[in-house]
C-alpha cells in the first residue's frame, strides 16, 4: 500500500507542471498531383497526406517544454496503374518537435531536444535537428554553440545528404516500411558542431553579419567516413526600400581517394518593397553550388534541399537565377509568383532522365502559391509550378512540359 | 520602474474609455501580482466602455464583475485570482473581438487564450493558467483596444470608399 502512495506522490510531483500546460491537435492534408514525366505528358502522380498531430506545451520552473509527435497517412497512385496496391499507402509515426528552452541567465539561452534549426549561411543545413544549441547574448553581437545528430531523425523529412562513400548512395534506397522499421526509417547518422555568431550593425550600421565554423562527422557504416568542415557566412541589409541578401560557404573534405578538396556555394538577393498601395515585394537573385571540377569538388550540403517545386535540383553542382514577386493583399490572403533558370555546374553531379546533351543549361520554371488564412486556427495554401524542358540547352527539345499543382490545409484543434 | 510609469502614463493620457479610473486604482493595480476576478472585470468592462459613468473603486468593481458573471464572461469568484486563460475569455467578449471556427463553435477560453496570442494581443511567455499581474492586464487591454479601433477605422474607410473587408 504504501509504494500506492510513493508512486502517486511521485507522479503528481513529476506531472504538475503539466496541470499548467497547454494541448491542441493540428490536422493536416495536402493533394498533390504531378507530371515529372521526361516522356509522357499523361503519367500523372497522385499523392494524398494527411496528418494528426497533437501537442503539449507546458512550463517547468523557468523552462518551457513543448512537445508534438503525430502520424502520417500516406497515399500514392499513379494514372497508369503502374505501382502496385500495397506500395500505395504507408503510416508513418513521427515525433515532430520536443523542446525544452531556457533562459539560465540574463544572457544566456538554450535550446535542447528535437529542434528548428537553420545554419547561419541556410545554406548547409535546415530543419528539425536532435540537440542543443546555446546562445550568449552580449549586446551588439550572440554567439553560440551548438551540437547536433541526425540518426533518430525521420528520413524523408529529415532529407539528410547521403556521402558518397556511403553504400546506400549506390543502391535504391527502400521508402518507409514499418515491418523493417530500422533500415528504412532513420536518416543517415550525422553529427554536427557549430560554433555561430550574429553581429548587428556590423561591418556598417545598416548591416547584420551571420558567421560560423560547422563540424560534420559521418557516422555511418561506411568503410570510409566522409567529414566535412565548413565556413559560414550571411550578411543581410535594408535600406529604405531596399533589402540584400548575401551568404556563402567555403566546405571542406577529406577523403583517402582524393585527399583534401574545397567546395563552395554563394547566393544573393536583393530585393525592393514596391510604391504601390499593396504590401508587395520584388527580388531578383541567383544561387550557385559548385561542382566536380579540376580545383572544385561538388558542393556537399547536410540536407538536401530541393531548390524548385518541379525539376526539384539539389543544392549540389547547380546554379539559379529566379525573379519573384510578394504580395500580401489582405490580412488573410498572400500570393507570390516566380520564375527560375537553372544551370548546372558541372556534367556529374545533378542527374536527370531528360539530360540528353553535354550542355549546361537546364531551363526554365515558373510557380506561384497562395495563402489564404479565414480563421485563425485555419489555413489553406494552393500552388502550382511547370519545368519547361526546350527551354533549356541540356534537355530533350521534344520532352513534354512537367508540371506539379499541390492544394493543402491546416487546421488547429 | 520606468516601464511600469510609463503604461500608467499611457493609460492616463489614452482613449475616452478609461477616463473613469482614477490614477490611484491605476496604481493599485500596476502593483498587483495577481489580479482578482472581480478587479480584471472593473477594468476590462470599464476600458470597452460597458460600466455606467460616474462608477469608480468598489462600486465599479462590484458592477463588473456582477455584468460579467452575469454574461457568462467570468466563472470564478470575485475574490480568485484570474488566468490567463480566463482573461483572454473576458477581453474577447467585452471588446466583441472575433475569433477562428473553434472559439466561434464551442466559446470556451481556451479558444479565446489562442486567439490573443495569435492575434499577439497577448504578448511574451505566456501559459494558459498564468496569473495575470496588473501590468500584464493593462497591456492586453492597451492591445485590446488598439485593435478594435484598427478595425473600426479601416470598416470605416471601407464604408466611405465602398471598400470590401
Amino acid at each position: 500500500m504504501k509504494r500506492i502512495y510513493i508512486f502517486v506522490f511521485i507522479f503528481s510531483i513529476a506531472f504538475t507542471p503539466l496541470f499548467a500546460a497547454d494541448f491542441g491537435a493540428t490536422l493536416s492534408g495536402n493533394y498533390l498531383t504531378e507530371n515529372l514525366s521526361t516522356t509522357s505528358p499523361g503519367n500523372r502522380i497522385d499523392n494524398f497526406v494527411g496528418i494528426f498531430a497533437p501537442w503539449l506545451s507546458a512550463p517547468i520552473g523557468k523552462a518551457d517544454f513543448y512537445v508534438s509527435a503525430g502520424v502520417q497517412f500516406d497515399y500514392t497512385g499513379d494514372s497508369n496503374n503502374m505501382i502496385p496496391w500495397e506500395d500505395r499507402m504507408s503510416v508513418i509515426p513521427e515525433l515532430y518537435k520536443l523542446e525544452l528552452s531556457a533562459r539560465l541567465s540574463d544572457s544566456i539561452d538554450i535550446r535542447a531536444g528535437r529542434i528548428f534549426w537553420q545554419d547561419p549561411s541556410r545554406l548547409v543545413a535546415r530543419g528539425s535537428f536532435d540537440g542543443a544549441d546555446i546562445l550568449y547574448d552580449m549586446g551588439r553581437a550572440r554567439v553560440g554553440v551548438a551540437a547536433f545528430y541526425t540518426g533518430l531523425l525521420y528520413s524523408d523529412t529529415a532529407s539528410i545528404n547521403v556521402s558518397p562513400t556511403d553504400p546506400k548512395q549506390m543502391y535504391y534506397v527502400a521508402p518507409f516500411d514499418i515491418n523493417d522499421f530500422a533500415n528504412t526509417y532513420f536518416a543517415p547518422r550525422r553529427a554536427l558542431t557549430i560554433l555561430h555568431g550574429e553581429f548587428s550593425g556590423f561591418p556598417y550600421a545598416r548591416g547584420t553579419t551571420f558567421a560560423g565554423l560547422m563540424a560534420q562527422f559521418d557516422l555511418s557504416k561506411a568503410d570510409e567516413k566522409f567529414h566535412t568542415q565548413y565556413l559560414l557566412l550571411r550578411h543581410t541589409m535594408s535600406y529604405k526600400r531596399f533589402d540584400l541578401k548575401l551568404a556563402g560557404v567555403a566546405g571542406m573534405e577529406n577523403t583517402n581517394a582524393d585527399g583534401i578538396r574545397f567546395a563552395f556555394a554563394t547566393s544573393v538577393e536583393c530585393g525592393m518593397r514596391l510604391p504601390t498601395p499593396v504590401n508587395d515585394r520584388f527580388s531578383l537573385g541567383a544561387k550557385w553550388a559548385s561542382g566536380e571540377g579540376p580545383n572544385t569538388a561538388a558542393f556537399f550540403p547536410v540536407v538536401m534541399e530541393e531548390q524548385s517545386r518541379v525539376l526539384k535540383p539539389y543544392f549540389s553542382g547547380i546554379m539559379a537565377l529566379a525573379a519573384r514577386y510578394e504580395v500580401r493583399l489582405h490580412h488573410a490572403l498572400a500570393a507570390e509568383v516566380h520564375g527560375q533558370y537553372f544551370f548546372r555546374t558541372d556534367t556529374d553531379t545533378f542527374f536527370d532522365s531528360g539530360i540528353e546533351k553535354d550542355f549546361y543549361s537546364l531551363g526554365m520554371e515558373l510557380g506561384g502559391s497562395l495563402l489564404w488564412v479565414p480563421f485563425s486556427d485555419l489555413s489553406l495554401t494552393f500552388g502550382g509550378g511547370a519545368f519547361i524542358p526546350r527551354t533549356g540547352a541540356a534537355m530533350d527539345t521534344f520532352a513534354p512540359v512537367r508540371w506539379s499543382i499541390n492544394i493543402g490545409t491546416i487546421f488547429s484543434l | 520602474m520606468l516601464n511600469r510609469l510609463l503604461v500608467l502614463i499611457f493609460f492616463l493620457f489614452s482613449a475616452l474609455a478609461l477616463s473613469a479610473q482614477t490614477a490611484a486604482e491605476l496604481d493599485r493595480l500596476l502593483e498587483t501580482e495577481a489580479v482578482t476576478a472581480a478587479g480584471a472585470a472593473r477594468f476590462v468592462l470599464g476600458a470597452a466602455e460597458l460600466l455606467p459613468p460616474g462608477l469608480s473603486g468598489a462600486a465599479a468593481e462590484n458592477a463588473a464583475y456582477n455584468m460579467a458573471r452575469t454574461n457568462r464572461w467570468i466563472t470564478k469568484e470575485a475574490a480568485d485570482p484570474i488566468n490567463l486563460r480566463d482573461a483572454a475569455f473576458l477581453v474577447m467578449n467585452a471588446f466583441e473581438i472575433r475569433g477562428g471556427i473553434m472559439y466561434s463553435f464551442t466559446r470556451a477560453p481556451r479558444y479565446a487564450y489562442r486567439e490573443m496570442v495569435y492575434r499577439r494581443l497577448i504578448q511574451g511567455r505566456a501559459y494558459p493558467s498564468m496569473k495575470v499581474s496588473g501590468e500584464q492586464l493593462l497591456q492586453i487591454i492597451g492591445s485590446a483596444l488598439s485593435h478594435t479601433g484598427e478595425n473600426e477605422l479601416m470598416d470605416a474607410l471601407l464604408q466611405n470608399t465602398g471598400g470590401i473587408r
